[in-house]
């Protein structure tokens, strides 16, 4: 779960859960000193210090379930972002309802409805994501601005697709992927040059996506090196794609056969 | 009512005056300038200097927990009675925070203003330095004594640096040595004024990066160099070479330890030494960063012996040297 690369987030994550909970015990003992007191030393057993006692220990209560609300809220989201990133998309959507129960985010609304934007459930997905940009002045993050990027360049809608797109390029995470996106938005307009010049500082990137080998493959046959088009092809012939991308790798091939 | 204010202001502690000016200025920057974009408070010290402010938080609260109530004590009020829980906390909140807020507000200001004020870096003239000392670059002498488990002892005295502050301060804070904290608390502070204004007057990127395509040995160690490496690099602000504060402040706090601590002073000197070697060799510093290091070290010490000696109001320096000479000075036998 540790991971050492996000440090400075990891820090801030274990500071703030430490203060929380620092500030909880405090309470806790004050709780308890109170309770002790009003027990065994008969002189402090008054209307005023019996209120106090029972205020503190509400207090306690109330700041002990909001703090584990709070908690229980993150971790269920971050086992979320960890199955929707490992393509368990049912599962990730309702860890991050629990999360959304126990703690309700502007984020935690935005991961559910990517989820249910990614399971076909578009129009509550997208109200959830407009949601969590309204708690949020109208700002995204970039998970929900890429994946909401992609859903309207799937359905074709380039003119949406691209300003959520170049947003989420912000992100170092998203940027390898908006890219690859833009470049092939280009290639799908004709744009040649423009794709090739989005690819260029990356000619020295392995090959092991079957997006990046359409993208290097249309610029190849662009150039006129058909065999070595063939071959990026020939290597995602067997990888299981979604109809929009089979589409695209078939007009390639019709090309290559030309 | 303006006299009444200087008094005021010149019998507060110096570290709390210190740290409201500074959180003015900062503010005041921020709020007519525009120069901040981003508050970056994710320094390494700030964030160890609050470990030891946490563990005494933990060790005072074990103690309320523990703590018995008198039958007297049943006759207090509750808001007396909650006044004397909280006290104890409250202390260790007066005495930490300002040196923590100092800290950060340092961070701030070297964060912003960094390559703000001197644009270029100082590589160059850092490096013809050394090579006009050693000959070459240290670290390209330290090359063909690269070994993987040099690299990952080199990285755990570098990291441990992290640690030597906070452990200091608590020893002295948890021996109830209240004078001797604060002077080594100040000191460290004034050290690190110091060294943040010198790295935003001379900004330097250091040798690892600055001779990155010349080097032909790899620093990879076999267990730890590389999660200290990552941690550096993220948690660290880029361009602080010029001094080396990783060896100036172990320095600094060997000079309190001669003062209060004497059998300490030797082996803590060894780890200065260590420090240096280790700075050198995992390329973060040039030669001249650490020499310089021990001429700030020494600066700060007597730079903020005298600022709190002339403060009005403040006894520290006082307080310390004569808590110093009663551990020095053998008891005497009582007169028949």
């Amino acid at each position: 779960m540790f991971n050492i690369a996000n440090y400075t987030e990891n820090t801030k994550l274990v500071l703030f859960e430490s203060s929380k909970y620092f500030v909880l015990l405090v309470i806790c003992i004050l709780a308890i000193r109170l309770w002790r007191r009003w027990l065994k030393i008969p002189a402090s057993r008054n209307a005023g210090s019996f209120s106090g006692t029972l205020a503190v220990t509400g207090l306690a209560l109330v700041v002990g379930t909001l703090s584990m609300c709070q908690s229980l809220g993150s971790l269920y989201s971050y086992y979320g972002m960890q199955a929707f990133q490992n393509g368990r998309l049912p599962q990730a959507l309702a860890l991050f309802q629990t999360a959304d129960q126990n703690w309700r985010t502007a984020d935690t609304l935005g991961q559910k409805g990517v989820c249910l934007l990614m399971l076909g459930d578009t129009d509550r997905g997208l109200a959830l994501i407009s949601q969590a940009r309204a708690r949020r002045k109208d700002k995204g993050t970039p998970f929900e601005d890429f994946y909401e990027g992609i859903y309207y360049f799937v359905k074709g809608d380039v003119n949406r697709a691209v300003p959520l797109l170049e947003v989420a390029s912000t992100d170092d995470t998203y940027r390898w992927d908006v890219i690859k996106t833009f470049a092939v938005i280009n290639l799908d307009a004709n744009h040649i040059g423009d794709a090739a010049g989005l690819m260029q500082p990356f000619q020295q990137v392995e090959v092991t996506e079957f997006d990046h080998a359409y993208i290097l493959a249309s610029l190849k046959l662009a150039e006129g090196k058909k065999a070595e088009a063939r071959a990026l092809l020939d290597k995602y012939s067997e990888a299981p794609l979604t109809p929009a991308w089979q589409g695209r790798f078939e007009k390639l091939r019709a090309k290559l056969q030309e | 009512m303006f006299q009444k204010i200087r008094s005021f202001i010149l019998h507060c502690r110096l570290e709390d005056v210190m740290a409201a000016g500074f959180s003015a200025t900062l503010l005041a920057f921020f709020l007519t300038k525009r120069v901040f974009h981003a508050f970056e408070m994710n320094g390494h010290d700030v964030v160890f200097l609050l470990l030891p402010a946490g563990v005494l938080g933990l060790k005072c609260l074990f103690e309320l927990l523990f703590a018995t109530d008198t039958e007297a004590g049943g006759n207090v009020g509750m808001g007396k009675y909650l006044a004397s829980f909280f006290q104890p906390l409250l202390r260790i909140f007066r005495d930490w925070f300002p040196f923590i807020l100092l800290s950060s507000c340092y961070y701030a200001l070297y964060t912003n203003l960094l390559l703000r004020v001197n644009p270029h870096t100082a590589d160059a003239a850092l490096s013809r330095i050394d090579a006009a000392l050693l000959g070459d670059q240290a670290s390209f002498l330290l090359e063909p004594w690269i070994n993987p488990w040099v690299t990952d002892f080199f990285s755990l005295v570098y990291f441990s640096y992290v640690f030597s502050l906070p452990i200091v301060a608590l020893y002295f804070y948890l021996g109830k040595q209240q004078p001797v904290f604060r002077r080594v608390m100040m000191g460290y502070l004034t050290l690190m004024l110091l060294g943040i204004t010198s790295y935003i007057l001379v900004p330097a990127i250091g040798p690892g990066t600055y001779f990155e395509a010349r080097f032909t040995h790899d620093l990879h160690g076999h267990a730890i160099s590389r999660g200290v490496d990552y941690i550096i690099w993220n948690g660290r602000v880029a361009h602080d070479c010029f001094p080396s504060l990783h060896v100036g402040i172990p320095f600094l706090l060997s000079l309190y330890l001669r003062d209060y601590r004497k059998k300490a002073f030797i082996p803590v000197l060894a780890y200065v030494v260590l420090m240096g070697c280790a700075t050198v060799y995992l390329r973060y510093h040039y030669f001249i960063d650490v020499i310089a290091a021990f001429i700030y070290a020494p600066i700060a010490y007597w730079l903020n012996d005298f600022l709190l000696s002339r403060w009005p109001g403040e006894r520290i320096v006082f307080a310390a040297t004569r808590a110093a000479e009663q551990k020095i000075r053998p008891p005497q036998p009582e007169a028949h």
